[in-house]
């Protein structure tokens, strides 16, 4: 290269500072230990802080480093060759940056130096506790960052060069350029590092024997962040199911491949931690279970990026890389034992000042849910690690299939959802009560509705068997427990003007907690009522002759040829059909193949038309010019529901993010 | 009078908790031969002839050339290889041909071996991003 691999400078420096710090901190540490607390808070404070933007200015230096190569078409160096061309759009040369692997373990890396610089630096609750308690979270952040320095210096490398310049790179690959696959990795990135911190905070504590939880600003810092990990792994993984949806196109948006169920384990952890939090915060009970669980979260989360990163499991996103997965594996490895060992040893620390009284009760339904979320968790987790434990244990490597997790998904998905509907009937501490919900006469109205309408959606309107009947019934009867508690809820508020504008403000200003999580469970049922569709979908392949029209069940699509068009470098082939959905007009519907000069590979945009209960989903196949087209097609029932649900999981989570006073009510 | 069994509270949540675990076992144990795709590869398919009914994984090199695509009962048709021997197994798939197809030699399948000709229902394979390995290594 003709200039300096400022890259690996930084990098570099980046880990041998950090060594030194992480020397000097132990210094530090045993010397507080000795002089049994005769250090100045202040000094071990700006200490902290100079660690946090030290590792943080070599890592964004570093990073900033890539961002000139790609915008300035270096193409000398390996990365940028891999995945950026000098007619790729701007936004698109910056989303390159995690396009990769070593590229997104820098970016992981950047989010990593951010946050901990945040959190040891400027977070007033972490700054105002226990020294000790400090310098070892100190440490151990410092540990991770050494760390991903050494990921990024050894096996992953974003900043190779070859030793001759290439006059073009091989361009984005084009299923990467999309809307969807600029935020999908940014946002599993975010909660990955948001992780850190739970599990930092509960090692630290049992090892400095700081009770974290009975420090109130301190455990609302821990809720913070693991709800921020929730909320953009929520993001994370139904932005990636979208992309799958929309550009991919092979129909569906799931697919139980091992990358993908191994981001959502930690998921299924975390949501656990949410819920242990808010219940400790009422009975002080749950505490060694919230500090596995939020181990556990960051350990799926290493275990997501080893499996990811390896060549372990056939997965159609693994970027397999043997040397990466050995260095991640023993990360693992190690993190498994000495968390393990810590929290072992120090278990005391971590009994809680209570005991459950009454198992029947809104505590001990969060308990239930607990249990169910983390049998998923190991269900899909041993789902997929089949292939290898079946090839160790009896010599032939055997996959399990769709079936396998569905039938994991229906029996613990519908356990969810009876406690989703049932957490309404119960108080906290003691007892089932209609009552909480509306009167009995009214309660059994809504619930036999629920029931009808149910049978009828299911059995009426799309024609399924018992089974996906009786779990949409369920997922309605749940539905109606939520909105009647919320009916009486509201009117309990406000009797006059609950439902003017000014109203809701007050209602959810004052009740802004509450509110967000009955969003988010009513976000959560949509979601999974969408997701019942997702078995019921049927596809076809079909050949039409131009002119002619073919029926797919309720549908009518014609024929009526192919329109060939370029825009910059590319040429499609766009193919028309007209459409028909039990005779009534539904317009053009079109599928395309986009060719373009330096990817290899064609690329087939989609055709799609939306119906509330269903999308007609269109895939251009093959044609011969002036005579015929091959299409798949593809119906999907429920899908908008899918996407509806999680919209309103993010109205529901930002709702109980945002601080009180932006929605207070104006005083008059 | 029956006396209520004396349980406590950890006693009931262990107990639920067996429960559910004994309920999924029991579904997973029911449905594992209907989901089990067992892994194979050419080389191995033809040497041991797997019966019909068995669902398979099989591993191979796609040989570019061999791709057609068959209008009569649109279905895509190609052969799959294993290096380093002079062999092939026939595949067919009946959907329309993915866009990576031809690029990717290294191919992962899912389906059935009939009739000496392996049905295929799904078609996996690596993402381009190995680039890195082989470019790395000029």
């Amino acid at each position: 290269m003709t200039g300096i691999n400022f890259g690996n400078i930084f990098l570099a420096a980046g880990l041998a500072v950090s060594l030194i710090l992480f020397v000097i901190l132990i210094f530090l540490l045993f010397s507080y230990k000795k002089n049994e607390g005769k250090i100045k808070t202040e000094k071990v404070n700006r200490f902290l802080k100079i660690t946090g933007w030290l590792s943080f200015i070599f890592t964004a230096a570093a990073s900033l480093f890539l961002v000139y190569l790609f915008l300035n078409d270096v193409f000398q160096s390996i990365y940028v060759y891999n995945y950026s061309s000098s007619d790729l759009p701007v936004y698109y040369k910056l989303s390159a940056f995690w396009a990769g692997q070593s590229g997104s373990l820098l970016f992981w890396q950047l989010l990593n130096t951010g946050l901990f610089l945040y959190i040891i630096g400027y977070c007033k609750s972490f700054r105002r506790s226990d020294l000790e308690f400090k310098l070892i979270t100190g440490l151990l952040l410092l540990l991770l960052k050494i760390y991903f320095f050494i990921l990024l210096i050894f096996p992953a490398r974003p900043f190779g060069f070859f030793n001759v310049t290439p006059l073009e790179g091989s361009g984005l690959n084009p299923m990467l350029q999309s809307p969807g696959m600029i935020v999908h990795p940014p946002l599993t990135f975010a909660a990955y590092a948001a992780a850190a911190v739970p599990i930092v905070f509960v090692l630290a504590g049992a090892l400095s024997r700081k009770d974290i939880f009975t420090d109130k600003s301190l455990l609302k810092t821990f809720r913070f962040w693991t709800l921020i990990g929730w909320f953009t792994l929520t993001l994370g993984i139904i932005i990636g199911g979208q992309w799958a949806y929309y550009e991919l196109g092979w129909g569906g948006y799931w697919d139980w491949d091992p990358v993908e169920n191994a981001s959502l384990l930690p998921w299924f952890f975390m949501t656990a931690m949410l819920h242990n939090i808010i219940t400790y915060r009422r009975f002080k009970i749950l505490k060694l279970t919230t500090a596995l669980l939020a181990a556990g979260t960051y350990l799926l989360v290493i275990n997501a990026t080893f499996l990811t990163r390896s060549a372990i499991l056939d997965s159609v996103h693994a970027f397999g890389s043997q040397d990466l997965g050995r260095y991640l594996l023993y990360f693992l490895i190690t993190g498994l034992v000495l968390t393990s060992a810590v929290i072992f040893f120090r278990r005391r620390h971590y009994y809680s000042e209570n005991r459950l009284e009454n198992i029947i009760s809104r505590e001990g339904l969060v308990i239930l849910t607990n249990i169910t979320l983390v049998i998923f968790a190991v269900g899909v987790g041993f789902a997929t690690m089949f292939p290898v434990i079946s090839e160790l244990a009896l010599g032939q490597r055997v996959s399990l299939d769709q079936g396998f997790y569905n039938q994991i998904a229906l029996l613990l998905g519908g356990l969810l959802v009876v406690f989703l509907g049932l957490c309404h009937f119960l108080n906290w501490k003691k007892g089932i009560n209609i009552k909480k919900i509306s009167t009995e006469k009214t309660s059994l109205t809504a619930a036999v509705i629920a029931l009808f309408a149910g049978i009828l959606l299911g059995r009426l309107v799309l024609n399924t068997g018992f089974l996906d009947t009786f779990f949409l019934t369920i997922i309605f009867l749940a539905l109606t427990a939520l909105l009647l508690y919320a009916a009486r809820d509201i009117k309990s508020f406000s009797r006059k003007n609950a439902f003017t504008a000014e109203g809701l403000r007050k209602l959810l200003y004052s009740r802004k907690r509450r509110y967000s999580i009955l969003i988010i469970h009513l976000g959560l049922l949509v979601l999974i009522f969408g997701l019942v569709g997702y078995s019921l979908d049927r596809e076809y392949v079909f050949r039409i002759n131009i002119d002619e029209t073919i029926e797919v069940e309720d549908y009518s699509l014609g024929y009526q040829g192919i329109q060939e068009k370029t825009s910059g470098n590319n040429t499609y082939y766009q193919a028309d059909f007209s459409l028909k959905y039990r005779g009534q007009e539904r317009g053009v519907i079109s599928s395309t193949r986009r060719f373009h000069p330096t990817f290899e590979q064609p690329y087939t945009i989609i055709g799609l038309e939306r119906r509330l209960l269903e999308d007609f989903y269109l895939i251009l196949g093959g044609w011969t010019p002036g005579e015929s087209a091959t299409v798949q097609i593809r119906l999907n029932p429920l899908v908008r529901f899918v996407w509806l649900g999680s919209y309103i999981i993010y109205s529901g989570a930002l709702l109980l993010l945002i601080p009180g006073k932006i929605i207070a009510p104006k005083k008059t | 009078m029956i006396s209520m069994l004396k349980i406590t509270n950890r006693g009931k949540i262990i107990l639920i908790t067996l429960v559910i675990v004994g309920a999924l076992s029991f579904l997973l144990i029911n449905s594992f031969q209907e989901s089990a795709a067992y892994y194979t590869t050419v080389e191995e398919l033809l040497k041991e002839e797997p019966s019909p009914d068995t669902y398979l994984r099989l591993a191979g090199i796609l040989n570019p050339e061999s791709i057609k695509w068959n209008e009569e009962n649109n279905s895509l048709l190609f052969s799959l290889e294993e290096p380093g021997y002079d062999i092939h197994v026939n595949c067919q798939y009946n959907n329309i041909k993915p866009d990576n197809f031809a690029d990717n030699d290294s191919l992962l399948l899912e389906g059935y071996y009939r009739n000496n000709v392996f049905l295929a229902e799904k078609i996996m394979y690596q993402c381009p991003s190995r680039y890195e390995e082989e470019l790395k290594s000029n």
